[in-house]
């Protein structure tokens, strides 16, 4: 015998479920059906997501230098112990992409090549959906000049919406312009935006952006030669200055553990990890670790960071697969894995019903058996 | 007092000036059923126990309730976590609302749309065509379902 449960209460459970099974359940009623598809629904479940660190998938990019369109995505299950699942070949929308950056379960996927136009898709693979960004021209300056494109993505906290930037820096021959132009793609909008102000820069040179905060930064140089980390405020479209906290070794930006990273990197010397605990704080630069040779059986280079393991004592790097690096031991030891493909990018999904109303990720081969039918 | 709905009742009784002189108060409780009542009053008396048991401890609690969660489970039939979920809400007991939603959630999780209707006591209501082309949009998220 059942009794009826009021929507409220079914309101408690189903932000408990796995997506695929959110999904599934669009079809028990039209009332679940307007329940799980409301925004309201969508945010709370994220949040309980975000909490309780559910449905965590990592997405697997194959790199092959010598095929690139025939690169699979893959996605592996990552349980709240730090072990890996099976890797599951995934269908994505179009191939040879990259991953520009991720966040909240949307992986922004970029194609794009000096002097071509670029094409941008924001994906979330968990429940398969995505939406292909409208190209927008570079507003090029009257004379004849060369543009070249950097990218990030992210989450702006205060609009509650998804971001994508486009940074382009001018070139006249090989010379450098002093101007940049500035576009800001919006989720919710679905539209392009140009940002009159100008950059308090000299040159960049991150190849793309890291998101945090809701703002992206950037690794550029200034006026003056002084290398520094450049912030763009989303909401409030502003631009600020950190110092980094240290002038040797290549630097590199990156998000680990909520935090801005930053990592100096000398090819076969060292690899040099730097949080900055409190955001806007540059007093609050901290050490982590220090990559140094003996501590990994592998040429010591740049390696992306992923995320803390449970006890905060590993992190999960990327070289050219990945590895657990363990702080207090100093040592890094390859995730072994045999259904993970063998050279591959990493991006970190956790489950969401964002983009429910976005374009679905056809199956090809699927598309393929209906015609044949 | 974790009954909050009881709480309540204790709290209007002393606003009325009733003196409770009697040791034992009848309290009505018409929409819960006497069965989830003894479930909910053990898990209560249970998550107390642990709790003073464990007074500085907090993992060592939630460790402990984790292991009787899980025993309980074992002996309550899926069909009783409906009741039990309204009963937890009727008395707006939080704790033990939030372990029955839990436990809810994962006894559906990989189950099909009609073990979920009959379990909710629903019915489907879209229109014709409706239904068949939900269906066919995400058929993938039917793939490894439980079968019933």
């Amino acid at each position: 015998m059942s009794h009826y449960v009021p929507l409220e209460l079914i309101n408690s459970i189903l932000p408990r479920l796995p997506v695929k099974a959110l999904i599934r359940f669009l079809c028990v009623s039209k009332e679940w059906s307007a329940l799980i598809s409301s925004s309201n629904f969508t945010k709370n479940q994220l949040s309980h997501s975000i909490e309780t660190n559910s449905n965590r998938t990592l997405i697997l990019k194959e790199t092959c230098i010598n095929l690139p369109l025939q690169s699979r995505f893959f996605s592996v299950p990552y349980s709240d112990n730090d072990q890996f699942g099976k890797a599951v070949q995934i269908y994505q929308p179009l191939h040879n992409w990259d991953i520009l950056d991720y966040c909240h379960g949307l992986v922004c996927l970029l194609f794009y090549k000096y002097k071509e136009k670029e094409d941008i898709v924001i994906w979330n693979p968990l429940i398969r959906k995505y939406r292909k960004l409208p190209r927008e021209p570079i507003d090029e300056p009257e004379f004849s000049c060369d543009s070249f494109s950097r990218f990030g993505f992210g989450y702006d906290p205060i609009n509650d919406d998804y971001k994508v930037v486009r940074i382009a820096e001018f070139y006249e021959g090989p010379v450098l312009m002093d101007f940049f132009e500035v576009k800001v793609y919006g989720l919710k909008s679905q539209c392009w935006k140009k940002i009159e102000k100008q950059l308090p820069i000299k040159e960049i040179w991150s190849m793309q952006s890291v998101s945090l905060n809701g703002a992206f930064h950037w690794i550029v140089e200034q006026d003056d030669r002084l290398e520094s980390i450049l912030a763009f405020d989303l909401a409030n479209e502003k631009f600020q200055l950190f110092r980094k906290p240290l002038n040797e070794g290549m630097p590199i930006l990156d998000v680990l553990g909520g935090c801005l990273c930053f990592m100096g990197v000398v090819e076969e010397t060292y690899s040099d990890f730097w949080l900055m605990k409190e955001y806007g704080d540059e007093s609050s630069w901290t050490r982590i670790y220090k990559i140094e040779p003996g501590a990994v059986p592998w040429n010591i280079d740049y390696f992306k960071p992923l995320l803390f393991s449970k006890n905060g004592k590993k992190v999960l790097m990327e070289e050219v697969s990945l590895f657990w690096y363990d702080i207090e031991k100093k040592r890094g030891k390859m995730v072994k894995n045999q259904s993970f493909p063998k050279r591959f990018k990493t991006a970190t999904c956790i489950g969401s019903l964002l983009l429910l109303d976005g374009d679905y990720v056809i199956d090809l081969k699927q598309k393929k058996n209906k015609r044949k039918r | 007092m974790k009954f909050c709905a009881v709480k309540q009742y204790f709290d209007d009784e002393n606003n009325n000036n009733i003196t409770s002189g009697a040791s034992t108060t009848m309290i009505p409780l018409p929409n819960v059923e006497s069965h989830p009542l003894a479930i909910l009053i053990t898990y209560c008396k249970k998550h107390l126990k642990i709790k003073a048991n464990n007074a500085d401890n907090k993992k060592e609690t939630e460790k402990e309730m984790e292991q009787y969660e899980q025993e309980l489970l074992k002996k309550v039939m899926p069909q009783e976590l409906t009741e039990l979920i309204l009963a937890a809400n009727y008395l707006n007991f939080k704790e033990a609302l939030d372990f029955f939603c839990r436990a809810v959630a994962s006894a559906i999780q990989n189950k099909s749309i009609e073990f979920v209707r009959k379990f909710f006591g629903l019915e489907s209501d879209f229109e014709l065509g409706e239904e068949e082309k939900l269906r066919e949009e995400f058929a993938w998220s039917f793939e490894g379902v439980d079968e019933d």
